[in-house]
């Protein structure tokens, strides 16, 4: 049975290819179209999924689309009114958004593949999410979570999900309706603080280790607790539904202060002593610190409500809020839950992987075990024809376009291919301990928005000014972005202040996780103000090749261990092809670049 | 059974939106919002017919 | 004449549209922005088709120098747009399939940064001093710099004076025609905000107390959790 996964239209497009119930292709759009969180119809993602199974669009059986666009269309609609007379802006937009394109969802996915609507099924975005986190965990029953902005009509929802004679059982427990959303309320304060929604989560989480949580008990009123574990987010702080008025409202800047302009500066930092803090910028990380706690507060409560519903020793977390990762870490740790399985891509991105293995599943039957998948589904490169190039590229044809503040210049790239892996890993391991900042690309892509050893920049996790030159010279990132480091599984103990069962639940980059102190010093590069870090634990059988070279470099260095970050210039999605790759290299102070076996490096003769 | 979409796929699948948006409506308990989502699926279809003539539109408009 | 209309259009947009609306400088570069990075994305497809590695290494180039033109619209942005840059997000669409000569999709390229420049040089006339201002000078000097050369370059790979002629009258059809489809659009847009809008004031007075009463209702109490067809 040949099942094609297909999500778009609000963020963050994507498709999955699942033949007889195995993932055999997945990917994100934005890594084909270099368009970051690309919406669009993912007509390249679907292309490469066809091509990776080798069939075309008229071999499908069936095609699962991750929202159910009527009951959406219900709820945008509805929520245009609700404000009425104040939203004619907010109604006009989406109805011409929704009328003319999102409402017929199912005849442009017909007539893009050119099949049947009859062979194309939908489900609810929440159920969705739902699905995508039970059908890759493994787990024989558990309990589900969702937490998210919003989909059809539910913010949050908790499910039931278990396996009967060989096919998945999930059941609705509880919707948590719009517009009581976590998700939105956590992106609002986003924009509120001059970070980009919907991206730039993550930089608020950031932040918040920077500041103290002074303002918490007003942040409880605007997101109150409930005795039984759920929440009740006051609306009169946020502009959900009249969205043209800006995130917040003037109830929110009376409360906590005046938002912040994006060109306003930040004076944290990760690595070096801050400058003054002035007492703006002070109270803008105590606001990002007071949101990121009662956010810890309402998911661990749905975590102890639905263990009440569903007392299972599994939870499988999904939805844009499980890239919370300081958030993951609590439930791991303090809710009722024993195991704790978040898929590699827990976002919208990933449904496509979700929907395709529920359907397969459904039909064709099969064992939890049996669809389980790696996150090293996407595309796969030849770099011969990219590597001939390089002797034809002149450096002083570059030199105009380097990227601001970048020096290196007039020298020559040189490539040399090696002719095993165990001398490739020897090589690089020494530019490493060399302090050379290198660019690692093998095989196929990561799915989701963590790179995990196939498509990483990394550095030696030691060297703070090293990360400052990263930070600067290569990916342009904001000061107060921690970084975080991979290490071999034999290291994870050496390195993480974690319970031993927790090992194996951060192979994927998903929980801010106590570093120990006596490894802080070999990871200061890695680690972020309040002594955490966001590990990949690397094993063997995960990415042997990306295990190779940790185990090369822990030769030298004395520990397993790499500052990893996903190889992307800001505003970019991760780099896919050689040449996206060779581009970057050609622009930025990154000193080397490794394709498979090849290294390609600018060295002086 | 072909799996390949038919001349006439389009035409099935307009009233099949229609009617499913419409049950979806009092799913959710919005009953008196079907009237208005006929009217509003109705004046979708009259954009649609303008939209399919929008490379003669700028003419057409230039008329009045 | 069309550029003297085109100058016409950009001065009063200048002088009197950007001004009563500022949010309008920010959109009108994050379009450059888009502009640009949509030729990169091209050139990349073009190159997978070129098997002359010291042609593959001018449009390698090529592509570095339209990378840092959008980078260049991004700190641009950054000074005028008032809030984070998020880039827009048209859907790619591939010109040529993929068994077409390379240089086709140069010439198309091409073509449009032609006309990018063009419309660059007449904005970078109307504007006062200021970062939008020195970062179209620099752009406009770069894409100057490289317009014989992509003609040469054309011809490298295998494409004939004609071919080329052809190619490019090929495109600014097509360009045409979309512009064509552009005025049209805003003609249906402008008619369809008209008629929304009255439809919401109309009917909104019926349907806004069951709309709020929904949104209060805290649960959802409809299953909708299952398998779907239309």
């Amino acid at each position: 049975m040949r099942v094609l996964g297909i999500s778009y239209g609000y963020h963050d497009a994507s498709a999955c290819m699942v033949v007889d119930g195995k993932v055999v292709a997945a990917a994100a759009e934005e890594r084909f179209t270099r368009q970051k969180h690309d919406a669009n119809f993912p007509t390249y993602a679907v292309e490469y999924c066809l091509k990776e199974a080798g069939i075309t669009s008229s071999d499908l059986d069936q095609a699962v689309f991750h929202e159910d666009p009527h009951a959406k269309f219900s709820r945008v609609l509805c929520s245009a009114m609700a404000a009425y007379p104040d939203t004619r802006r907010e109604f006009v937009q989406s109805m011409k958004s929704w009328l003319g394109r999102k409402l017929w969802a199912v005849n442009s996915i017909s007539a893009r593949l050119d099949i049947s609507p009859d062979r194309i099924t939908y489900l609810g975005h929440h159920f969705s999410h739902a699905v995508q986190a039970f059908m890759g965990s493994g787990f024989e029953s558990a309990a589900i979570l969702v937490v998210d902005a919003v989909g059809d009509w539910a913010c949050s929802a908790l499910y039931h999900g278990t396996w009967q004679e060989g096919r998945p059982q999930v059941e609705r427990l509880l919707e948590v309706a719009f517009p009581n959303s976590l998700g939105l309320v956590y992106s609002a304060i986003t924009a509120y603080l001059g970070f980009s929604p919907n991206d730039s989560e993550a930089t608020t989480m950031a932040l918040a280790a920077f500041g103290k949580p002074r303002f918490a008990d007003r942040m409880r009123a605007v997101v109150a607790g409930l005795d039984d574990g759920l929440y009740q987010v006051d609306e009169d702080y946020f502009n959900f539904t009249r969205f043209f008025r800006g995130p917040v409202t003037d109830k929110f800047i009376e409360t906590f202060g005046p938002a912040r302009k994006p060109t306003d500066d930040l004076p944290f930092n990760c690595f070096e002593e801050a400058t003054a803090v002035t007492a703006d910028a002070a109270r803008l990380a105590d606001v990002a610190a007071s949101t990121q706690l009662v956010l810890e507060e309402r998911v661990l409560g749905l975590c102890k409500k639905l263990h009440s519903m569903a007392p299972s020793e599994n939870l499988c977390f999904a939805g844009g809020v499980s890239l919370n990762c300081v958030s993951n870490y609590r439930i791991l740790s303090e809710s009722p839950f024993k195991n704790v399985y978040i898929p590699p891509d827990p976002g919208d991105g990933g449904t496509s992987v979700g929907t395709a293995l529920y359907y397969a599943a459904s039909h064709g039957g099969g064992a939890p075990e049996r669809h389980r998948y790696s996150p090293y589904l996407g595309a796969d490169f030849d770099e011969s024809a990219d590597i001939e190039l390089i002797d034809f590229i002149k450096p002083e044809r570059i030199t105009p376009y380097l990227k601001p503040g970048v020096t290196l210049s007039g020298l020559k790239w040189r490539s040399r291919t090696y002719p095993n892996r165990a001398a490739l890993c020897a090589a690089v391991a020494d530019r490493l301990m060399q302090g050379q900042i290198v660019g690692w690309v093998q095989g196929r892509s990561e799915i989701g928005p963590r790179a995990l050893g196939n498509r990483s920049i990394l550095i030696r996790p030691d060297d703070k000014a090293l990360a400052i030159r990263l930070s600067k010279q290569v990916k342009e990132r904001a000061a107060l972005r921690p970084y975080a480091f991979s290490v071999a599984e034999r290291d994870a103990l050496a390195t993480l202040a974690i319970d031993p069962a927790h090992v194996r639940a951060n192979r994927w980059m998903q929980y801010a996780v106590p570093v120990l102190e006596s490894a802080r010093d070999k990871l200061a590069a890695a680690v972020h103000i309040d002594g955490t870090t966001r590990p990949q634990v690397c094993y063997p059988e995960d990415n042997p090749a990306y295990h190779d070279l940790l185990v090369a470099f822990g030769e030298r260095f004395g520990l397993c261990a790499l500052l990893n970050t996903s190889f992307n210039a800001s505003g970019y999605p991760m780099v896919t092809t050689p040449v996206e790759a060779m581009a970057m290299f050609a622009r930025t102070e990154m000193d080397v670049l490794v394709l498979n076996n090849t290294v390609v490096s600018r060295d002086v003769e | 059974m072909s799996n390949r979409r038919r001349w006439y796929s389009g035409i099935v699948i307009v009233p099949r939106t229609a009617v499913r948006t419409a049950m979806a409506f009092r799913n959710q308990g919005l009953g008196r919002f079907v009237p208005f989502v006929f009217v509003l699926l109705f004046g979708a279809a009259v954009l649609w017919i303008i939209n399919t003539i929008a490379p003669l539109a700028p003419f057409i408009y230039s008329l009045f | 004449m069309i550029d003297a209309i085109e100058r016409l259009k950009i001065r009063f947009a200048v002088s009197i549209g950007w001004s009563a609306d500022p949010g309008r400088v920010g959109e009108v570069i994050r379009g450059f922005q888009s502009t640009e990075a949509d030729g990169v994305w091209h050139l990349y497809r073009g190159m997978r088709s070129i098997s002359d590695p010291k042609e593959r290494a001018i449009v390698f180039g090529h592509c570095l120098e339209e990378e840092s033109h959008a980078d260049a619209f991004v700190r641009v942005y950054r000074h005028y747009g008032g809030r984070a840059f998020s880039p827009s997000h048209f859907e790619r669409k591939s010109i040529y399939q993929g068994d077409a000569p390379a240089w086709k999709t140069l010439a198309f390229v091409h073509v449009g940064e032609v006309d990018a420049t063009r419309r660059f040089r007449l904005l970078r006339d109307a504007l006062p001093e200021g970062p939008l201002k020195e970062c179209l000078r620099t752009v406009i000097d770069d894409e100057e710099g490289h317009v014989d050369l992509t003609h040469d370059m054309l011809r490298r790979m295998g494409a004939t004076d004609g071919g080329i002629r052809r190619a490019v009258a090929g495109v600014r059809l097509r360009r045409l025609w979309e512009g064509w489809l552009r005025v049209g659009r805003r003609v249906v847009d402008t008619l369809a905000t008209a008629l929304l809008s009255v439809v919401y004031y109309v009917f909104g007075l019926f349907l806004f107390g069951a709309a709020r009463r929904k949104l209060a209702a805290g649960v959802v109490t409809y299953d909708n959790n299952s398998l779907k067809r239309l």
